[in-house]
């Protein structure tokens, strides 16, 4: 399934859903209440039908997200400002290492633009300080890995630590169902952090139980630390970045303005180093 | 095979431009014309980028697609939005909790006033639902420990208005005349079209205050001007101080929401558990409050001309 197929999957259900605009203003408005209720699931379900959704019920697949997201400055008591936009990937590969229990690794790679003609930029202007800052792409590589399962997540940087549950609702909105998100940060991670997401599939496709693998609109956002480049100093405040973006099947659907650059300066983060799971995992709970 | 980003930031396609300036013009006939009326079709559609972030002629056309996502290109007209957000609280110092899940609409109704300058009224419902099972709820616990929180319905029916035109917003309580510019960009991305929208904070709100969404429409919309409202789905966030509700008292920090919804043909669309009980509590606010236009525009803030 190519990006636009995967779009026009997406689509349908919009368009399903609202009836064409232009239909809809010639024809008088129907009294149909849009479906809206939440989908309850017993852990095992829910966690395989969020599998699904986020990323694949495969015993082993690529998962490739890929987004624009916009980043905003939060300081103390002053108004939040606009900083950069970025377009980036996170791209991961699990294997099925039990019954509903899945190990995981992957990365994220992400270039700067330009607020607002999109250009691909290496410096930005910190509206906070008035200073110009070099803002270098984002590959983060350093994630040791996971372990998930109905239970929850487990970071193979302490793998003898409980699963932390893991927040997933879902809900039916006429012709698509969503899955709100919540992912807490670990012992250990900046306090000011979390990570927040809504994705969204088609009903029909959630309905058919024999897809492993659903097309999906993803939007979220996180709260993060000022990063370094933004040269903040002591300044308390924070970060905010809303990003929104699909999974994608596989590399040759991305962008090809951003695959080449991926391709040209990262070319080993258009795939996933099988490697990491040939690394043992000593004292893993057993959650 | 994909399209793909080489149109993007390549140079500009002038058969692009000429449309959105035929696109603008027929939007204005649309937006008087009856529903059906016949519309030309836009020039080639095809001739235009599968990806990219649409340059705009003026700030009359940046307008006109912005007030088409979020209103209607129509003389006078209504747009109705519902949404659900989840609120996170954010302490100084302390990990994001979230707190609760609204469920809610935005009901505006609107009357053009220039050429290119609209009036705006709106008012926004939300109910408090659980954050696990969606219920609706009166009391949430208090995620950073002591007595559990009273969490009451939002009614957002003190808005005093705004004029929305190519110089940005102007609200009807400004202390002066000071339009408010915003940060508006559309992208194409194949069959969707993205609009990316950060809202201005008017004079006297809280400082720390932002609100900021991503909207998208089926692209076949977009190209089509007959369509003078264009059905969004949309997801955004916005920044807010503690509401009272949440006893903070003066401990530094703020909220954040996040939302996913979309806009709907009208009242009769609302989600049925939704409607039911503004029905029954407030059945008002299912119809537009068009007695707000009654009152007057301060003089000096009536003499807007268009950009």
């Amino acid at each position: 399934m190519d990006r636009r197929v995967t779009l026009k999957t997406l689509l349908a259900g919009s368009i399903a859903a609202t009836s064409s605009t232009v239909d809809a203003l010639a024809a008088p408005h129907k009294t149909t209440h849009w479906t809206s209720n939440f989908l309850e699931f017993d852990p095992i379900t829910r966690f395989r039908q969020g599998l699904r959704v986020q990323r694949s019920l495969a015993d082993e697949a690529d998962v490739l997200h890929w987004y624009h997201f916009t980043m905003v400055a939060i300081p103390v008591g002053s108004a939040p400002v606009p900083v950069v936009r970025w377009e980036g990937i996170e791209l991961s590969h699990h294997r099925r290492i039990g019954t509903d229990r899945y190990r995981m690794h992957g990365h994220n790679l992400s270039f700067p633009r330009a607020l607002d003609s999109g250009a691909f930029v290496d410096d930005v202007l910190n509206p906070l300080t008035g200073e110009r800052v070099k803002v270098p792409p984002m590959a983060l590589t350093s994630d040791p890995g996971s372990v998930i399962s109905p239970s929850g997540i487990i970071r193979l940087d302490a793998p003898g630590v409980a699963p932390r549950p893991e927040y997933r609702v879902f809900r039916r909105e006429g012709d698509y169902v969503k899955l709100d998100a919540i992912r807490v940060a670990p012992a250990g991670w900046p306090v000011t952090f979390i990570e927040m997401g809504c994705e969204s599939t088609p009903a029909k496709s959630f309905d058919d139980s024999r897809l492993e693998w659903l097309p999906a609109e993803v939007s979220g956002g996180y709260v993060f630390p000022w990063p370094a480049w933004m040269n903040m100093g002591k300044t308390p405040g924070h970060m905010f970045a809303i990003w929104r973006g699909y999974k994608l099947r596989d590399i040759d659907e991305l962008p090809l303005e951003f695959r080449r650059r991926a391709a040209s300066e990262f070319p080993q983060l258009l795939q996933v180093d099988r490697k990491q799971f040939d690394t043992p995992i000593p004292g893993l709970h057993p959650g | 095979m994909i399209h793909t980003l080489h149109a993007l930031f390549g140079p500009e396609d002038p058969s692009r431009r000429q449309w959105l300036l035929g696109a603008a013009a027929l939007g204005a006939a649309a937006a008087t014309a009856a529903a059906g009326a016949s519309a030309t079709a836009p020039a080639d559609p095809t001739a235009r980028p599968a990806e990219g972030i649409l340059k705009f002629a003026n700030a009359r056309e940046r307008f006109r697609a912005l007030f088409r996502f979020e209103r209607d290109w129509r003389d006078e007209g209504t747009a109705l939005s519902c949404y659900q957000f989840l609120m996170y609280a954010l302490p100084d110092g302390e990990r994001p909790q979230p707190v609760v899940r609204f469920e809610g609409m935005e009901f505006s109704y609107f009357r053009r006033v220039g050429d290119d300058v609209w009036r705006i009224h709106a008012h926004n419902v939300s109910y408090p639902r659980d954050l696990g099972n969606g219920d609706f709820v009166t009391q949430v616990a208090n995620p950073f420990g002591g007595a559990a929180l009273d969490v009451v319905p939002m009614k957002l029916l003190g808005d005093p208005g705004v004029l929305h035109g190519p110089r940005g917003y102007l609200p009807l309580d400004a202390p002066a005349v000071r339009w408010l510019d915003t940060h508006f960009v559309v992208r194409y991305e194949d069959d969707l079209v993205k609009a990316e929208h950060i809202r201005p904070t008017p004079d006297g709100w809280p400082r720390q205050f932002i609100e900021s969404s991503v909207s998208s429409v089926a692209r076949k919309d977009f190209d089509d001007p007959r369509v003078t409202s264009l059905r969004y789905q949309t997801s955004g966030f916005y920044v807010f101080p503690f509401p009272k509700w949440m006893n903070m008292a003066d401990r530094a920090g703020h909220m954040l929401g996040a939302w996913s919804g979309r806009k709907l043909a009208g009242p009769e669309r609302l989600p049925r558990e939704f409607a039911a009980r503004l029905a029954r509590e407030n059945p008002e606010l299912l119809r537009p409050r068009w007695q707000e236009f009654d009152r007057p525009i301060r003089p000096e803030l009536a003499q807007w001309t268009d950009a």
